[in-house]
């Protein structure tokens, strides 16, 4: 398989929002093995991933806790759903304009509905073997990094 | 109504629904040609201005047979009578329209509109590729992004069906 080279010149910052370590630690790969110059960051559940934004708990440090060039939203998780998560992000004005990717198992037509009606950018069924999630990386890559123009100070 | 244009044949289904809302004739022109050579299997209405991208929403929610296939709105900017950014305003603020994906593609490369789009909710800020090569490209990374890999929001007759999830959180108990 062909990769493509990225025209991005500053690694970015990729955040994803997944209670389960072995899908953190796929996906993980998948951006490694994507070629797009990245910073990965991993958070457990809606609780972390506010803390994490918002720089509270354990995660006080700036650097540790970069504002992410784009959000990977798993949608079950305990303590705070990914739903829950995505409502306060987007009543937040200064977290508001992350772009947010729903990357989950579920297809429910309610969970897809309130996703897009709660202002996520895409919802994304999470593939289940790496040939497949490597493949949804890349794309994702390309469209993001690629194409879009991401709201401006996202390196903040 | 709007000018409606279908590129698929008589055996495939459309995919997505296209509003493209630009009040340039060319430039309309064009994105209907790489719509095709993209081979996004889509049908395509354009409108020219925001107002008539506000009625023309309004019309298919209120209609749920009249498009065949999930819209996804591609906005631009500087159009008359309403623009594209008080248009995504009020789309955003419409309990009906609020969940249609809306891509915004101009050739404004202000970092005020970048923000503004993305605070009002648009899915993604697009600047408008000058040369026809560079857009083919844009919609081929966006058919693979919004038709080959995202699942679009569902017959839209649902969504206005289910309960304010906002509402419904806030009952959650704690």
């Amino acid at each position: 398989m062909a990769f493509k080279k990225f025209s991005v010149k500053q690694p970015v910052n990729i955040l994803l929002a997944d209670d389960d370590p072995d899908d953190q630690s796929i996906t993980l790969e998948a951006f490694r093995e994507s070629e797009l110059p990245n910073h990965f960051y991993a958070v457990e559940n809606g609780q972390e991933l506010l803390d994490f934004l918002r720089h509270k708990g354990c995660y006080k440090n700036v650097k540790k806790s970069p504002r992410p060039s784009l959000l990977l939203l798993d949608i079950n998780m305990p303590k705070m759903t990914g739903l829950e998560a995505l409502q306060e992000i987007k009543q937040d004005d200064q977290l508001r304009t992350i772009p947010i990717i729903i990357l989950t198992t579920s297809i429910a037509d309610e969970d897809i509905i309130r996703s897009y009606n709660l202002g996520v950018n895409s919802y994304i069924k999470k593939p289940v073997n790496f040939e497949d999630l490597l493949e949804a990386v890349i794309k994702i890559n390309t469209y993001w990094f690629d194409l879009v123009s991401l709201p401006p100070g996202a390196e903040n | 109504m709007p000018e409606k244009n279908s590129i698929f044949s008589d055996q495939q289904k459309p995919s997505v629904t296209i509003v493209l809302a630009d009040d340039d004739a060319d430039d309309c022109a064009m994105m209907l040609d790489l719509f095709r050579e993209a081979k996004i299997i889509n049908t395509v209405y354009t409108v020219e201005d925001g107002q008539a991208l506000l009625d023309f929403l309004q019309q298919i929610q209120s209609d749920a047979g009249e498009i065949e296939s999930p819209p996804i709105v591609f906005l631009d900017l500087n159009m008359p009578r309403l623009s594209g950014l008080e248009a995504l305003k009020r789309m955003k603020q419409d309990v009906a329209l609020k969940a249609i994906p809306v891509i915004v593609l101009t050739t404004s490369f202000a970092d005020q509109d970048i923000l503004d789009s993305y605070h009002l909710e648009a899915d993604a800020y697009i600047k408008k590729p000058a040369n026809r090569e560079a857009l083919f490209s844009a919609f081929s990374a966006v058919k693979k992004l919004w038709v080959d890999l995202s699942i679009p929001v569902p017959n839209t007759s649902v969504t206005t069906a289910l309960p304010d999830v906002a509402s419904e959180l806030a009952q959650t108990p704690q």
